[in-house]
């Protein structure tokens, strides 16, 4: 046998796999060789198992990219959840087996996955369910509750200090867009206002005019008249809604300010007559 | 068989008094547990579910069959939360963290063993999570606790579904490394 062939069958006979015949070619072949007695035995001690040194693995990497803790942390959280891919989950496993640290922090993070999900739901007690209740079944049906969500914003717009200036802003704007901008809709009708007016000054002759003055002059104080009438008129109404407007606020201020003395007792009755509503 | 939230909803929309207690009495757990979170006051957090649930009765014909309910509940209910933080930001709160998470806790039926350690484990985790930034703790609290995916919880934050991810890994590790601290023998 030659020395290149018993190299090719070292393994086979090694492991006891050879056939009668060549094996004994091997043994043969082996008491002649003395380099390939060498390679046998080398061969012999390397295939049995040796535990390498604990520190060697860290001593590598920390020769080399450093510890794999920091990328196997980043990973950590998939591979609790089953996100990752087989091949990176097939390297995290491996580190974990190898680094207690990080097997120490997969163990709690998988705990916390577990016990996490529980705290969705605290008992915020009996009486909630009741006071969302109160606070809503007794509300107006829902096509109302639209307008009245509508008239609760209005009332809240309308009640800040700056809705005057606001509505002076508007109102210009709305008057320059109608009739200020060159193609706004009436921006042509105060200019034809003072034509119709010229018009008619100019077609009347100058003496027909004077003799239209005191017609003219008693056209105006009667429609003064007129007005004088109206607007006294207007005073008295405004007067009289005035006084019982008065009289109605200081029944309803009368209301409150004895209310106010009673309202513990007012309390409980408006309760016991909410309750008794619900029980309708 | 319980009724899915979609029924629920449609029989609220059609005035169906005992639908909405049923609805209020099915997400009421949740919203609590949100404002407690975010309130960290038993009381307040008790008037801010309040709130959510008037508001919920309030839009309840605003909200699409599209979205998903639970979502929005706990959307509804964060905004809710910070509003009234933002409110009451200029007083100083009477007591801060005085929800008890022992005896607040819902959990179900348990042998007594079972139930004192499920309780252990739930104080060592507020007791934890307390300790983390609110950004954190938020993260934690809507992916981890309440179960929102990442998308949902993008469009809420307003952020890119990967600061969600990546935010949410890191509250996880720092959590896990905090309670560590506290009790070495956990998840051991």
């Amino acid at each position: 046998m030659a020395c290149r062939t018993f190299g090719e069958r070292l393994d086979d006979l090694l492991e006891g796999r050879l056939s009668p015949a060549d094996r004994r070619a091997a043994d043969e072949h082996l008491r002649s060789c003395a380099g390939c007695r060498e390679l046998k035995s080398l061969v012999a001690e390397a295939s049995v198992p040796v535990t390498p040194p604990a520190d060697l693995l860290g001593a590598v990497l920390a020769r080399t990219s450093g510890s794999a803790c920091g990328s196997a942390r980043a990973r950590l959280c998939d591979h609790i959840d089953r996100l990752l891919a087989p091949a990176d989950d097939d390297l995290v496993r491996m580190h974990l087996d190898t680094c207690g640290e990080c097997a120490g922090l997969a163990a709690r993070l998988a705990r916390l996955a577990a016990d996490l999900p529980p705290l969705a739901e605290r008992d915020p007690g009996p009486r909630l369910v009741d006071e969302v209740l109160a606070r809503t079944s007794r509300r107006p049906a829902l096509p109302s509750r639209r307008a009245a969500r509508f008239a609760a914003v209005w009332r809240r717009l309308a009640h800040r200090p700056r809705i005057a200036w606001e509505g002076a802003y508007v109102g210009s704007i709305i008057m320059v867009v109608l009739f200020g901008a060159a193609n706004a809709p009436f921006a042509d009708v105060p200019g034809r206002a003072l034509v119709v007016v010229r018009a008619v000054q100019e077609s009347l002759p100058a003496d027909a005019a004077r003799g239209e003055v005191p017609r003219i002059r008693l056209a105006v104080l009667s429609r003064w008249n007129a007005a004088r009438a109206l607007t006294s008129n207007l005073e008295r109404r405004s007067s009289a809604a005035w006084d019982g407007l008065k009289k109605e606020l200081g029944t309803v201020w009368g209301r409150f300010a004895s209310g106010k003395a009673t309202s513990g007792t007012n309390r409980t009755a408006d309760t016991n007559e909410a309750d008794r509503g619900d029980e309708r | 068989m319980l009724l899915d939230d979609a029924t629920l909803l449609e029989r609220c929309r059609q005035g169906d008094d005992l639908a909405w207690e049923g609805l209020v009495r099915r997400f009421q757990g949740r919203v609590y547990s949100v404002a407690c979170h975010y309130m960290r006051n038993a009381e307040e957090a008790r008037d801010v579910a309040q709130e959510v649930f008037v508001r919920i009765y309030e839009r309840l014909e605003a909200f699409h069959g599209d979205q998903t309910f639970l979502p929005w509940v706990l959307r509804l209910s964060r905004n809710i939360c910070i509003d009234t933080l933002r409110r009451q930001k200029a007083r100083p709160r009477a007591t801060e963290a005085d929800v008890d998470p022992t005896a607040q806790l819902a959990s179900p039926a348990r042998t007594p063993e079972e139930a004192s350690a499920a309780r252990s484990a739930r104080d060592l985790l507020y007791r934890a999570m307390d300790r983390m930034s609110d950004a954190d703790r938020e993260i934690l609290m809507l992916k981890e606790i309440q179960g929102l995916k990442v998308e949902e919880i993008a469009l809420l934050l307003k952020v890119p579904t990967g600061t969600v991810k990546s935010r949410c890994n890191r509250a996880r590790l720092d959590l896990a490394e905090r309670v560590r601290r506290l009790d070495p023998s956990y998840g051991a």
